[in-house]
């Protein structure tokens, strides 16, 4: 049994619930912020989100229903902490509390400076409307219900930054970057005297040729969108830049050696997916070696996406 | 020199202060130049535009020669150490206050651990010897690590947070008061507004604050644990600037009551160094902390 410590003004979850409803933490394009992944996110983007609270019933009742004696007030506010930069803000219009009413929308704007991921909490708080309250009334701005009491901070967390290792993507006009046009739709492009230990992230660009992308993957306004690309393109470059620092680094690693590279790292990368394809890093190398269509053929089986139809 | 928004920094996840155990006892004219290699730092993938190795060493030139002005590599004593910090403080925020990363703890870590270690080690000194070797683990190396811990980060933090003048005023005690309470230390207006009223105390002979026998360190440490249960209750980040003054300073009024009886009895034991009895006097003052 958990242990209760909340003063007696608190709320209950099971009140809260039953009269006001809070959609989820939306991104300004409409998206679900709890699907951030990081992958859009840059250094520098503000990130701008809101959620709406609707209540059932209006205010005096919903005092009354929340047993607040009259004089009291209902405010809602939203505040965000950011740990990784040691930072924290409260909803726009803040700092002070947005009065009740049926329908409330909290817009949160976390400034450039932030990293890692945003935690997010809504707060119901005690508004003092007169200055006569009784002896067991709550003090102004006291807070009366959080969503942190009941939902655990990850699922309160809006992911700024991805953690995994990512590859750089830019979409350039190929007309430009190289001496012939190009109709390719992708190059990697891969950093002179690539070494084994050298990190992934900092040894090769995905390009993008920009005028294929306008011409066949446009958004609505009719500019290039990488994200309408089909899962089978995302399988060919993946194979390319497997294939390409396999090429340009050396084969000669042994598994013992292949343990040793840190994450990130190219030589973790190659260890890493030539065990999952082909058991060990010597049958894997042997296979490169000798055999290159079985050595291809195995590679594309791994990155095959979930299916080979284009998106309708 | 000054950076832009758009350029990236490389950036350190924390275990890289491996690379400094080879150099652990040097003095700080010998790491001052310290060799680093861009090609194995991690980066922000998104971005063009990635600071270069020459636009690093530069920077490094500059902020040497700048330190060289400011009597670096002298010894520091209590006061000095305070003026270096928020110099430091301050020169760092102005060459990075535009970075868009200019708040990140793995870049500083970074810069912490391969580009300007001397700045670090002038301010903290190397971490102790265990057993008659460098330590290992994060928590010795936690000034050249990604967290708000870091030498350099918490220089440029507090000058950010609570601007140069208001940080000349403070103690470390109090600046770590806050710093200890993320529940509102986070948020920096807050921070902000709690530090100056704190401070203000400390020149009103009327207040409380680091009187009645008490220290300015105690005193500091107990208004934060107090303000922390508060805030739990009424958060302060949805008060005014002014209401928060009115809650430090009824909390200040309170500290006859709230003080925490185990630090009067520490003040008042005896204690001896190198054979010397010493007695504390229980006034105001700042404390160091240790490393």
């Amino acid at each position: 049994m958990a242990l209760e410590l909340r003063p007696t003004w608190c709320l209950h979850d099971d009140a809260v619930a039953d009269n006001l409803e809070l959609s989820s933490w939306m991104n300004a394009d409409g998206s679900q912020a709890a699907e951030n992944d990081g992958d859009d996110w840059a250094p520098g983007t503000r990130l701008e989100l809101h959620r709406v609270l609707t209540a059932a019933v209006g205010h005096n009742e919903l005092r009354q229903i929340l047993g607040l004696e009259p004089g009291i007030g209902i405010g809602l506010a939203a505040r965000w902490v950011c740990r990784a930069t040691s930072a924290a803000g409260t909803h726009r219009g803040g700092p002070e509390p947005i009065p009740f009413d049926r329908e409330v929308r909290l817009d949160v704007e976390v400034p450039a400076h932030v990293a890692d991921q945003v935690e997010l909490e809504t707060c119901v708080l005690a508004r003092w409307l007169t200055d006569e309250h009784g002896p067991e009334t709550p003090p102004d701005n006291a807070l009366l219900w959080s969503d942190a009491w009941s939902v655990n901070v990850g699922a309160r967390s809006v992911q700024v930054e991805g953690s995994e290792t990512r590859i750089p993507v830019q979409t350039v006009p190929f007309s430009s970057r190289f001496p012939e046009s190009s109709e390719a739709l992708w190059s990697v492009e891969f950093a002179s005297d690539l070494q084994l230990d050298d990190l992934v992230a900092n040894s090769l660009t995905v390009l993008l040729n920009e005028s294929v992308l306008e011409r066949d993957f446009a958004d609505i306004d009719g500019k290039p969108d990488a994200s309408r690309l089909p899962g089978f393109v995302q399988s060919a470059v993946q194979v390319d830049i497997i294939s390409g620092l396999l090429h340009l680094t050396s084969t000669e690693q042994t598994e013992d050696e292949a343990n040793e590279f840190p994450e990130g790292t190219v030589g973790a990368l190659l260890a890493s997916t030539m065990l999952a394809s082909y058991g060990s890093l010597d049958s894997a190398i042997g296979t490169f070696q000798e055999d290159p269509t079985s050595f291809t053929r195995e590679l594309w089986s791994t990155y095959a996406p979930n299916s080979w139809k284009a998106r309708g | 020199m000054a950076f832009g928004a758009d350029i990236l920094f490389p950036r350190s996840r924390g275990s890289e202060w491996t690379t400094l155990l080879d150099l652990h006892g040097r003095s700080l004219d010998e790491i001052a130049d310290s060799p680093f290699d861009l090609r194995r730092s991690e980066f922000h993938p998104a971005g063009a535009q990635r600071v270069s190795d020459g636009q690093l060493r530069g920077w490094r030139s500059d902020l040497n020669r700048w330190a060289y002005d400011h009597a670096f590599p002298a010894p520091l004593n209590e006061k000095m150490r305070s003026k270096w910090d928020v110099a430091l403080g301050q020169r760092l925020l102005d060459d990075t206050s535009e970075l868009a990363e200019g708040d990140n703890p793995a870049v500083w870590c970074w810069l912490a651990t391969h580009l300007l270690p001397h700045f670090v080690l002038y301010r903290w000194g190397w971490p102790n010897f265990v057993d008659g070797q460098a330590p290992r683990g994060r928590a010795p190396w936690a000034r050249f690590g990604p967290t708000d811990k870091n030498g350099l980060l918490m220089a440029r933090q507090r000058v950010l947070v609570y601007g140069a003048d208001l940080t000349r005023r403070a103690s470390e005690q109090e600046f770590q008061s806050i710093q200890y309470r993320p529940a509102y230390g986070l948020d920096r207006r807050v921070a902000r507004v709690v530090l100056e009223t704190l401070v203000d105390a400390v020149d009103d002979p009327d207040s409380n604050y680091g009187r009645q026998g008490s220290t300015r360190s105690d005193d500091a440490d107990d208004v934060c644990v107090e303000l922390r249960v508060i805030n739990s209750l009424r958060p302060m980040c949805f008060m005014s600037d002014q209401q928060i003054r009115h809650l430090v300073e009824a909390t200040i009024e309170r500290l006859p009551e709230i003080r925490d009886p185990r630090k009067e009895a520490r003040r008042n034991a005896t204690k001896y160094i190198d054979g010397q009895e010493v007695m504390e006097t229980g006034t105001g003052g700042s404390t160091s902390v240790p490393f």
